[in-house]
């Protein structure tokens, strides 16, 4: 049976790429052909960072093993929330599901085929990071041959294990909690997460050095080998990290142990979620259906909570939806718990460093930190936004509203919320930092110029590429029109800030060395940024009410 | 009021609806049955602006729909065979964030909301969720979102899949009242029983064209048949099989 159902979904898979149109044949092409551009780009970047690194003897190798287990340790916490979130409908929610198990199938295959579905579909975005990481750190470092089988062997096993416990995390609040509502189930989560990210930060401090006191390379060497809770021997991250680092150094013999842990925790947590599963899945999802069938009547108090004029109607019902639509705002919750640990953690920054380059390079590495979030939530909250209105368009599109309205009114309430959040991240950030006034100001205007232009592209984009039939926003954003957006508003948010940070360079070095300030250049390149900004949002959107207008519902 | 001329819709080498050439005249209530893949939701989606035709020309109230959807749409209401909501909307903020859209003002949203929760019964549930709603509640809603706006053509697919034998009386009958105030009623059932009841006219489609159209009883006379039910003429006309298949 198992494999019947694996027939089934790998047929369904295929059957997508089978009698293409020319139209859907073009967009596969486009998305292989970004993916292809991503996963270059990826590479280069993580390749000159990593051959700058290993430059310096010693302390180079200690940074990029460092930087490397944060790495791991950020990819295993994503793909583990990720796994979470996405099994909620894989195992709870999916009509498929609910219609196979009135079918003679025992539930225990059917948890089996679905549990591999959500884990690829969970994991493969955040394997386009990985996978051009590991190479890039290979080739930089010269590693030996048996580096590339080794890390491409323990990947599998890394993945699996943040699958599996996910899924087993839901399963068991499911269990403890079978009458909670989807909405407090996530905002335990949340919150759970938060509290443990808050402990995890905050003591999870070196001991013996403090940061202020390095004066000497050996004494950051001491620092970075005390990032004692990064490099935890009971993380998944941590052995990941060990048979990576281990073959880079040519320790084959070594890394084979944490090999072997990686693989015997993957096969435990594999079977530990699924002896779960055989005992409480079917009963967790009848009573799900259940709970749907007898939930208590939710009544609306008579005042709307944003009365918005006629000619916003658009907006409030977007922001009436979204608050009450938990499986959105439960992630922005855990993405502004990440945000506010970053915040906090701002003062501890080298106030040893006072030179003026230093200075401003923290403060414009902190606007690229910025602008690479409010990239991310476009990405993960504001590209779904078309998509989700797939069941409604029935009424969208019989009514007098004119593509570009709809379209603009998301895009509207997507630019205030990003440009609140992100001009409080800058203002208090640069607080923080003690940063010039002039790098606020940049970094304030940059942040409004990527409000614009980042609204703009994600709705265009979700109208562009968008997923009507999907009702997961999760799954609508890792889908292939979410990676393509994810890709070009990062690589629109890389591109303009290389474009700032060249002028930027050479104000510090004309204020160091006294000497002319390229206004010329430095215009050209704040107008190209400009400009690039400008056609990121004016070129999608001009499609993407062509498109919309165009489209048979 | 309604007038198409040579519809086609194609998707790749499916013909849809096939050169479809019918007029509805203003107050009329027009019904449109045919077996199930007939092109009949396809002909209503191409009334309602929700697709494009591949050829021909859809006009309402004189205007092209193709060319002027915003003005052609303001005087439409439709009444789709799926109901769909936004789930975490009550019916009263789905039909405010409606009327909004329509242009009308709180006043008359309110009052106009008021009218339609009293006749349809939805005074005790219409500050719920629509997520608790069953499949005619939802309808009652969705038949409300087109009624709201006081529209003079309503273009309807199914209307009455979901609702009790009351609440269907009560959508008959705001119909005849409609069309006997002008509004034209262009309606797709498969209920042959109330296609025959409410309507003046008859469009029959089998395989994307129009196969007949006109009164039942000049549509008997018509085919030659001595048929007396709106049954037996639409089985005749849709080539039933004489008899089942065989095991």
């Amino acid at each position: 049976m198992f494999f019947l159902l694996l027939g089934l979904e790998l047929r369904s898979f295929t059957n997508r790429f089978r009698n293409l149109t020319p139209g859907k044949l073009v967009r596969l092409v486009t998305y292989l052909f970004v993916i292809a551009v991503f996963l270059a780009s990826s590479y280069g970047l993580f390749f000159r960072l990593f051959r700058y690194l290993f430059e310096f003897p010693e302390i180079g190798r200690l940074l990029s093993e460092r930087l490397l287990g944060m790495a791991f340790l950020v990819f295993f916490t994503m793909l583990y929330l990720s796994n979470i979130i996405t099994s909620l409908s894989t195992f709870y929610h999916s009509p498929e599901v609910e219609f196979l198990l009135a079918q003679p199938i025992k539930p225990q295959s059917l948890f089996h085929v679905k549990f591999l579905d959500n884990a690829a579909f969970s994991s493969w975005a955040t394997m386009l990071l990985v996978l051009p990481l590991i190479v890039a750190v290979g080739v930089a470092s010269r590693a030996p041959w048996f580096y590339f089988p080794l890390s491409l062997l323990a990947l599998p096993f890394y993945v699996l294990i943040p699958a599996a416990l996910g899924v087993l995390t839901l399963l068991l609040l499911r269990r403890a909690f079978p009458r909670m509502t989807l909405a407090k189930l996530l905002l335990l989560l949340a919150v759970a997460l938060g509290l443990s990210l808050f402990v995890f930060f905050k003591f999870g401090q070196p001991s013996g050095i403090s940061i202020r006191d390095i004066q000497t390379p050996e004494e950051l060497g001491v620092y970075l080998r005390s990032l004692g809770l990064v490099a935890s021997p009971f993380l998944p991250s941590t052995w990941m990290g060990q048979v990576t680092s281990l073959a880079l150094r040519g320790r084959a013999g070594a890394s084979l142990p944490y090999l072997f842990v990686l693989f015997a925790n993957a096969a435990f947590a594999l079977l530990l979620c699924s002896e779960t599963a055989q005992r409480i899945y079917f009963h967790t999802w009848t009573q799900s259906l259940e709970a749907r069938s007898h939930r208590r009547w939710s009544a609306i108090p008579r005042g709307r909570a944003f009365p918005m004029p006629r000619f916003l109607a658009v907006m409030e019902k977007d922001l009436t939806v979204f608050l009450r639509e938990p499986t959105q705002w439960a992630q922005g919750v855990i993405i502004l718990a990440l945000l506010a640990i970053y915040m906090g953690s701002l003062h501890n920054y080298p106030q040893m460093f006072d030179f003026p380059f230093w200075k401003v390079m923290v403060s414009f590495i902190n606007f690229a930190f910025v602008a690479y979030n409010m990239s991310v939530l476009s990405t993960r909250f504001v590209f779904p936004s078309v998509s989700l209105e797939g069941r409604t368009l029935w009424l969208l599109r019989s009514v007098p509203l004119k593509p570009s309205r709809l379209l603009l009114e998301k895009i509207a309430l997507s630019l205030v919320t990003s440009l609140i959040l992100g001009e409080f991240l800058i203002v208090v950030s640069h607080f923080l930092l003690k940063a010039e006034t002039f790098m606020l100001l940049t970094s304030a205007v940059g942040t409004l110029v990527f409000a614009v232009s980042l609204s703009f592209l994600s709705v265009s984009l979700g109208a562009l590429f968008p997923d009507f039939k999907e009702r997961n926003p999760g799954r609508i954003a890792s889908g292939p029109g979410g990676i393509l957006c994810a890709m070009a508003c990062l690589g629109l948010v890389a591109i303009t800030v290389a474009l700032v940070a060249w002028p930027t360079y050479h104000l510090i070095l004309s204020r160091a060395n006294q000497m002319p300030f390229p206004l010329g250049s430095a215009l050209l390149a704040v107008s190209g940024a400009f400009l690039l900004n400008a056609l990121a949002a004016g070129v999608p959107f001009a499609l993407a009410v062509r498109s919309l207008g165009r489209r048979d519902y | 009021m309604i007038k198409l001329a040579g519809v086609t819709k194609k998707y790749d080498d499916l013909v849809a609806v096939d050169d479809l050439t019918l007029e509805v005249a203003g107050g009329e209530i027009f019904g449109f049955i045919g077996p199930n893949g007939a092109g009949k939701t396809t002909t209503i989606k191409m009334l309602a602006g929700l697709l494009r035709p591949s050829a021909g020309r859809i006009e309402i109230d004189g205007k092209d729909i193709a060319s002027l959807p915003e003005e052609t749409k303001r005087i439409l209401g439709y009444i789709p065979d799926t109901p769909y909501l936004y789930e975490t909307l009550s019916a009263r903020e789905f039909l405010t964030f409606v009327g909004k859209i329509y242009g009308l003002t709180a006043r008359d949203i309110e009052a106009r909301m008021q009218t339609l929760f009293a006749y349809f019964g939805m005074d005790g549930w219409a500050h719920l969720r629509a997520e608790e709603y069953s499949h005619g509640m939802r309808q009652k809603v969705v038949i409300s979102s087109a009624l709201l706006h006081e529209p003079r053509v309503l273009v309807v697919d199914e209307p009455m899949v979901g609702l009790d034998p009351q609440s269907a009386k009560k959508v008959k009958d705001l119909f005849r009242a409609r069309s006997r105030e002008g509004t034209t009623v262009f309606l797709s059932t498969h209920t042959l029983s109330v296609a025959e009841e409410l309507c003046a006219r008859i469009g029959v489609i089998h395989k994307g064209k129009l196969i007949a159209c006109g009164t039942v009883e000049a549509l008997r006379k018509e085919s030659g048949s001595r048929s007396r039910t709106l049954e037996e003429l639409y089985l005749e006309l849709t080539e039933y099989p004489e008899s089942p298949p065989s095991r």
